[in-house]
């Protein structure tokens, strides 16, 4: 039995077949994690702050002082990549008698997001990370002699959030929750004396 | 850094023996020699090309890559939990187990064989026939092969086989002497030879030490015995060649009847001796199936292995 010598076309054509199944498979094992409770394409989540720091190389920011009823460590690390990459922690709030609460971008968690490397004014959190909303409010405050600007958003599902942006050098600097307006720069000053 | 070399070897492993095994597939490829090629390929991979990427491309272990290029990240499926496992710490070492399992299989028995002191020292010789040298001798002759030395063992028992490295020799029975054919034994012969010219003692043993170098790397166990099942047929194919595919299809299909499983180890159970006669019996199937219908030789055969080289090159890269 003789098979008919393969053209060229037909040669490449099944190559290119194969190139392409392979990397629709191995590609599809990558995302379906995000289905299965894992993070989302581009996310890294980390057990701990120290983790995330050895892991990347670089020192965080790590407030000194939380509002009251918000407690160290954060219940979430994660890190976004991009340009810039974003790391993002989320607080939970501990409330007497009742399980704490937070955890997600759903408005009941206290994030404070950092950019590693320089991020231009402007730049936002990832989408992966901090879900977008609705700008309602936003004015300019100063905290320690630095512009900053405060938003207040609305969210899907109707909860309102404040944020507070600043430049720290290159770097952005933002957080986001649902406390009082007045909070979001305190928290800020005892970030910058923990830098 | 172990860790990450131990999961990226499994992992490139894997990619390249199953990208490997699609295109063969894919391009329709039976020629032995062009199959073994592709193989060694492969195996290459978590040897050599791994290696030089862990120590020319650290950055590839780190998480920016992982999350931010990486086409697959292993790592992203330790968020997904089971009875509060990651599933990748749960694959690896399942695999892990895999690969262990699979180089026990073959080593264990060639140990106890050794242990228990089965070798051929212990059977009665014969004097080797001069017809019988004269053949191995002629067949050497044609084939430019080093000529071994020639041992009858006196037992009934199928054995054909060439052994050694530095000092080859090809060992034969009185069972198989009386039960060939003049042709079938000739076609015998040259199978046996087809591998000392092609120095396959050698390169068994050079399979055997990668095996034993990762022993809990199933893609490597499993190519490892893809290689030595090519080196059959590549011999199966020489054999052809030289003598009459016909008659090495007869020569196979009697050595294979030759074997008797009764005379297995007694503990073996009844049922696991049926199931590995039926599976020597396909691959003999097998075998005669290929030599009868020969394997033209594939065009750009080098060119697709360079192809398929490179970009195995590039897409493990991208797989962490």
């Amino acid at each position: 039995m003789t098979d008919a010598p393969e053209s060229p076309i037909t040669i490449a054509w099944r190559f290119a077949t194969v190139l392409v199944a392979a990397i629709l498979v191995l590609g599809l094992l990558n995302a379906l994690p995000q289905f299965l409770g894992g993070e989302p394409l581009g996310v890294v989540r980390y057990a701990r702050v120290e983790d995330a720091e050895a892991r990347l190389g670089a020192r965080l920011y790590r407030p000194a002082v939380l509002p009251a009823g918000w407690h160290w460590p954060p219940s979430r690390v994660r890190l976004a990549v991009g340009r810039p990459d974003w790391i993002e922690f989320v607080f939970d709030e501990q409330a007497e008698g009742r399980q704490p609460r937070g955890g997600g971008t759903d408005g009941d968690a206290l994030v404070l997001c950092q950019a590693l490397g320089a991020a231009p004014a402007g730049s936002q959190v990832a989408p992966a990370l901090l879900q977008p909303g609705e700008l309602l409010q936003a004015d300019d405050i100063s905290i320690d002699g630095r512009v900053a600007r405060m938003q207040r958003l609305l969210l899907d599902g109707g909860a309102i959030v404040h944020e507070l942006w600043w430049q720290e050098g290159a770097k952005r600097v933002m957080l986001r929750g649902r406390v009082p307006a007045d909070d979001l720069p305190r928290l800020a000053r005892a970030l910058l004396g923990n830098r | 850094m172990g860790e990450i070399a131990v999961r990226q070897a499994i992992l490139h492993g894997l990619v390249a023996a199953g990208f490997v095994e699609a295109l063969l597939c894919a391009w329709r490829i039976r020629r032995a020699r062009t199959r073994l090629g592709f193989w060694v390929l492969a195996l290459a991979f978590p040897f050599l090309v791994l290696p030089s990427l862990l120590v020319l491309a650290p950055f590839r272990s780190t998480d920016r890559f992982a999350a931010g290029w990486a086409l697959f990240a292993s790592a992203r499926w330790n968020a997904v939990r089971l009875a509060g496992i990651g599933v990748d710490t749960m694959v690896f070492g399942l695999l892990g187990l895999a690969g262990t399992l699979l180089f026990l299989r073959d080593v264990v028995p060639f140990v106890v064989a050794a242990v228990r002191g089965g070798r051929e020292d212990d059977v009665p010789h014969a004097a080797p026939s001069p017809a019988l040298t004269g053949l191995v001798d002629e067949l050497a002759s044609r084939m430019h092969a080093p000529v071994p030395a020639t041992v009858v063992l006196h037992t009934d028992a199928p054995v054909l086989f060439v052994r050694g490295v530095a000092r080859q020799a090809l060992v034969v029975s009185d069972g198989v002497l009386a039960r060939l054919t003049a042709g079938q034994l000739r076609a015998a012969v040259a199978h046996e030879l087809a591998h000392v010219r092609l120095h396959d003692p050698l390169a068994g043993w050079a399979l055997m030490t990668a095996r034993l170098v990762m022993f809990w790397n199933p893609a490597v166990q499993l190519m490892a015995r893809a290689i030595v099942q090519e080196m059959e047929h590549r011999a199966d194919a020489a054999a052809a060649a030289l003598t009459d595919a016909r008659t090495f299809a007869g020569a196979l299909r009697a050595l294979a009847s030759l074997s008797n499983p009764a005379e297995t180890a007694s503990h073996v159970s009844r049922r696991i001796e049926l199931l590995a006669e039926r599976l020597h019996h396909a691959q003999i199937a097998a075998r005669v199936t290929l030599v009868l219908a020969g394997s033209p030789a594939p065009r750009f055969a080098r060119t697709r292995l360079a192809v398929v080289g490179a970009t195995l090159g590039v897409f493990v890269f991208f797989v962490v």
